[in-house]
């Protein structure tokens, strides 16, 4: 349901931090994209990005992976801020690397490019892709945390095979790539299950944690994977060619063999629809680019006439991690789909790291001065503890159980009145998808209280036709008075 | 009818039309002149009035006229009277017909009426079956808390026993799960007709939210209340004070609940919310004629075994009822001896005869 609703969001977001050649799965696209501006003879034989040409305004170390793809193509974190990166730039370890284009990183002759699902076609829902560099360990050439989203990677080398470490869902996965130009397609996903509790007060061991699940597909050449209890080799199809991850059942991949490569590895991006999309992206991109400015980029896009350039502007903001600016995006904007899409960017963000949880409830017990300053403190307050839990909440979901409960119904119905706009919002955001019909009726969290009345009023009529609200108990009647003996 | 008069109308006309033509004939007679030649010519020259010679020649001409008219009123009248009796007995093969076709009506409609109760039953019983294997295999959890797989369970091993006269293993159950699933007289729904909340010895089930200081105040009420309703009910002694304070208590603990909406996350306010609509409920049974029943011990289960709580059951025409939120543990607990039960049934009676096809609607559907 979110998938064919957010696709084309992310076409546009793909535009914001991955242009050019966005979406060009391509090899010999790739060759072009990993030249840094100047190169120094590296390790086998592999270039080396310069540091010092085309240095970005970044605080950059003297070696490591770098980012091969235009400027505007990812955001690159230091500090938890995101910046966009310059093409050559240098990305030290402990920096995420986002996007949801085709941003390529080099590293040591492995070439690592975050995609998009352009098409709309790949198995998971796909917003953005991302990961976060880390320090390579010793025989390896690449090592990464990988985040939810697509990266292909490719042994560029001009002989021997490449090495990479990548850390998911606590465990680490080596990936060998064994011939030169071997590739394969990593796609992962992570949520909070629905019904999961958020404790503020929650140590990391028992924090709750997401649930992802992995797919890892060799789409040319060999490949063998080891962890710390299996070791094995795949080959391009046809062959044993897939790998099956979820954390859930525990962390023992399952081969899958495959005839060709998948249809949603290859995407066509000659698609009309994709190919109408990526002029749009390409747009964002050179703004990005022009500007450097990601908030200002958010800023703009956020209230365009455009829905999707909106759209774009919130999972812009939910793939940089900037809460602030999603919120303030959402109450700026008039149109009710920046509200429903904000809440899915968020629900994705929310399933990518296990401390994001914590990390969104710290930012919502502060609060967004920038907003309260600019609505006069109507918006943006501080929440108290206990607001700031049960949106998140709200934000994991609901189990299937729960929805079953009348319960559920009347509790959100009583939301659509809550004091804090983003409950309210949340909560019409689970009416529209829990209730048979998807109305609405008209119901904007951002409206002035009268206005909000009259569609919550006409929720409550229509969940009670529905059934769906708690029964009322019939008139109670009052028993007699006893017999005397 | 109508044709008949038109026949008669025909006549009618005929009769004034021949009794005109017998004076045109009497007229031109007469008028043709005196007596003989003169009359003769008179008539040539007077026109065609003087055909037939002479006074007697006119009157006989004229009477036979008068004869024939006669006769052809006869034979109209007479084919009159054809004519009505054949729409007569048009009439009754009409009315035979119609009969005949509202005879055809009655039974096809009442062929309609089988087909549909068939139906009908076909689809209930497709539906008791299904239920009954959602029951067996990896219920939902819900089916398992309201008591919806219990009773299929239950009703299907109801019917085996008397189908085949046979019990099933030995399968022990522990009295104090016992104590934690609830029954009622299955006159009403599962969900109403069960005490949810308060339980046997007078106390309320509270969910761990709502035993935090926030709710202390409104709880000790309730528990003092409680306690004190159930105590005149066991006596039979319930006033009309007591139980309108009672109900006024759980009606403020509803909107307590709710003013507390935005501050309680949703798990929390959906077992409090749970809670408090059970409690409303409990407190309509309290004042209702089966009351006593509930610590009376008549709606409790007894028996060491699957075998003998279910006969016991039977015999009290007993349901199981929802659950609590506590008694969760002790509904799974009794699911899964009853599986055993069942599942140890079903291999003693041997393979289940395979139930009929279903007819499907045979002219209507479902209505």
């Amino acid at each position: 349901m979110f998938r064919k609703k957010a696709w084309p969001l992310m076409l546009t977001v793909g535009a914001c931090v991955a242009l050019s050649g966005c979406g060009q799965r391509k090899v010999a696209d790739a060759k072009e994209k990993g030249k840094p501006p100047a190169t120094t003879p590296g390790p086998d034989g592999v270039a080396m990005a310069n540091p010092a040409n085309g240095a970005p305004n970044l605080t950059l170390p003297l070696a490591g992976p770098f980012l091969a793809s235009s400027k505007g193509s990812a955001l690159v974190g230091v500090d938890g801020k995101f910046k966009v990166a310059d093409k050559g730039s240098q990305i030290a370890p402990g920096n995420r690397v986002v996007s949801a284009g085709s941003a390529v990183i080099m590293s040591n002759g492995v070439e690592a490019e975050l995609l998009a699902d352009l098409t709309g076609n790949d198995p998971m829902p796909v917003e953005t892709s991302g990961l976060t560099v880390l320090k390579t360990s010793e025989g390896f050439d690449f090592e990464f945390q990988l985040e939810p989203g697509r990266v292909d990677l490719e042994n560029k080398k001009s002989n021997g095979p490449a090495k990479i470490r990548i850390h998911a869902a606590g465990q680490k996965h080596d990936l060998e790539l064994v011939t030169p130009g071997s590739r394969c397609a990593i796609e992962t996903y992570g949520r909070l299950m629905p019904g999961a509790q958020f404790d503020p007060e929650a140590t990391p061991e028992n924090m709750i944690k997401p649930v992802g699940r992995g797919l890892m597909v060799v789409i040319k050449g060999e490949a063998s994977y080891s962890d710390s209890d299996t070791f094995m080799k795949l080959t391009e199809p046809p062959g044993r060619s897939q790998l099956n991850f979820d954390s859930k059942d525990g962390h023992e991949p399952v081969p899958t063999h495959l005839d060709k490569v998948p249809a949603w590895v290859l995407a066509d991006t000659k698609e009309p629809s994709a190919a109408k999309h990526l002029a749009m992206v390409k747009e964002i991109e050179a703004k990005l680019a022009e500007k450097g400015d990601i908030a200002a980029v958010i800023d703009e896009y956020g209230t365009s006439a455009d829905p999707a350039k909106r759209v774009a502007a919130v999972h812009l903001a939910a793939a940089s991690g900037d809460l602030a600016r999603i919120f303030m995006t959402v109450n700026r904007s008039p149109h009710p789909d920046v509200v429903d899409e904000a809440i899915v960017a968020v629900r994705h963000w929310l399933g990518g790291g296990p401390n994001r949880a914590k990390t969104m409830y710290d930012f919502l017990l502060k609060g967004i001065p920038e907003l309260m300053e600019k609505t006069g403190g109507k918006h943006g307050a501080p929440a108290t503890p206990a607001q700031a839990v049960v949106l998140i909440d709200l934000f994991i979901g609901f189990t299937e159980e729960q929805k079953l409960q009348p319960s559920t119904y009347k509790y959100l119905l009583r939301l659509l009145s809550n004091e804090k706009s983003a409950i309210r919002g949340v909560a019409s955001w689970y009416l529209n998808h829990m209730v048979p019909d998807g109305v609405r009726f008209g119901f904007n969290p951002n409206d002035p209280e009268e206005a909000r009345a009259k569609s919550v009023k006409q929720w409550e009529t229509r969940l009670n036709e529905l059934k769906l609200l708690p029964v009322a108990p019939p008139v109670p009647k009052v028993p007699a008075a006893p017999k005397k003996p | 009818m109508f044709r008949g008069m038109r026949n008669l109308l025909t006549v009618g006309v005929l009769v004034l039309g021949a009794g005109s033509a017998s004076a045109q004939f009497g007229g031109g007679g007469f008028g043709g002149g005196a007596y003989g030649m003169a009359g003769y010519g008179g008539g040539f020259g007077g026109g065609f009035g003087g055909y037939y010679p002479g006074a007697y020649g006119g009157y006989m001409q004229g009477l036979a006229s008068v004869t024939n008219a006669n006769g052809q009123y006869q034979m109209q009248i007479q084919q009159a009277r054809v004519e009505q009796q054949q729409a007569e007995q048009a009439r009754n093969k009409t009315r035979l017909d119609w009969d005949k076709t509202r005879i055809e009506e009655t039974n096809l409609r009442s062929q309609e009426a089988t087909a549909n109760r068939e139906y009908r039953e076909n689809v209930r019983e497709q539906a008791r079956q299904e239920t009954l294997n959602w029951s067996r295999k990896d219920p939902p959890a819900h089916y398992i808390y309201e008591g919806v797989a219990l009773n299929a369970i239950a009703d299907e091993i109801k019917q085996l026993q008397l189908d085949s006269s046979l019990r099933g293993p030995q399968i022990l159950v522990d009295q104090e799960i016992l104590n934690r699933i609830n029954v009622n007289d299955g006159t009403s729904n599962s969900a109403a007709a069960g005490l949810g909340v308060i339980k046997p010895n007078g106390s309320l089930n509270w969910p761990v939210i709502m035993r935090s200081r926030d709710f202390e105040p409104i709880r000790k009420v309730l528990d003092q209340q409680v306690a004190g309703a159930i105590r005149m009910v066991r006596s039979d002694s319930l006033d009309a004070e007591t139980y309108t304070a009672l109900q006024k208590e759980a009606d403020k603990l509803q909107k307590y609940i709710d003013s507390l909406v935005g501050d309680m996350r949703p798990d929390d306010y959906i077992r409090a919310n749970r809670f408090s609509t059970s409690l409303e409920k409990d407190v309509i049974l309290l004042g209702g004629d089966n009351a006593k029943k509930y610590f009376s011990g008549d709606f409790k289960l007894s028996g060491s075994s699957v075998a003998e709580v279910l006969d016991n059951m039977f015999k009290s025409g007993l349901k199981f009822a929802a659950a609590g939120d506590a008694d969760r543990q002790a509904y799974n607990a009794f699911y899964n001896s009853l599986l055993q039960y069942d599942a140890g049934l079903q291999q003693l009676a041997g393979p289940a005869k395979p139930a009929a096809p279903g007819k499907g609607p045979a002219f209507l559907p479902e209505p």
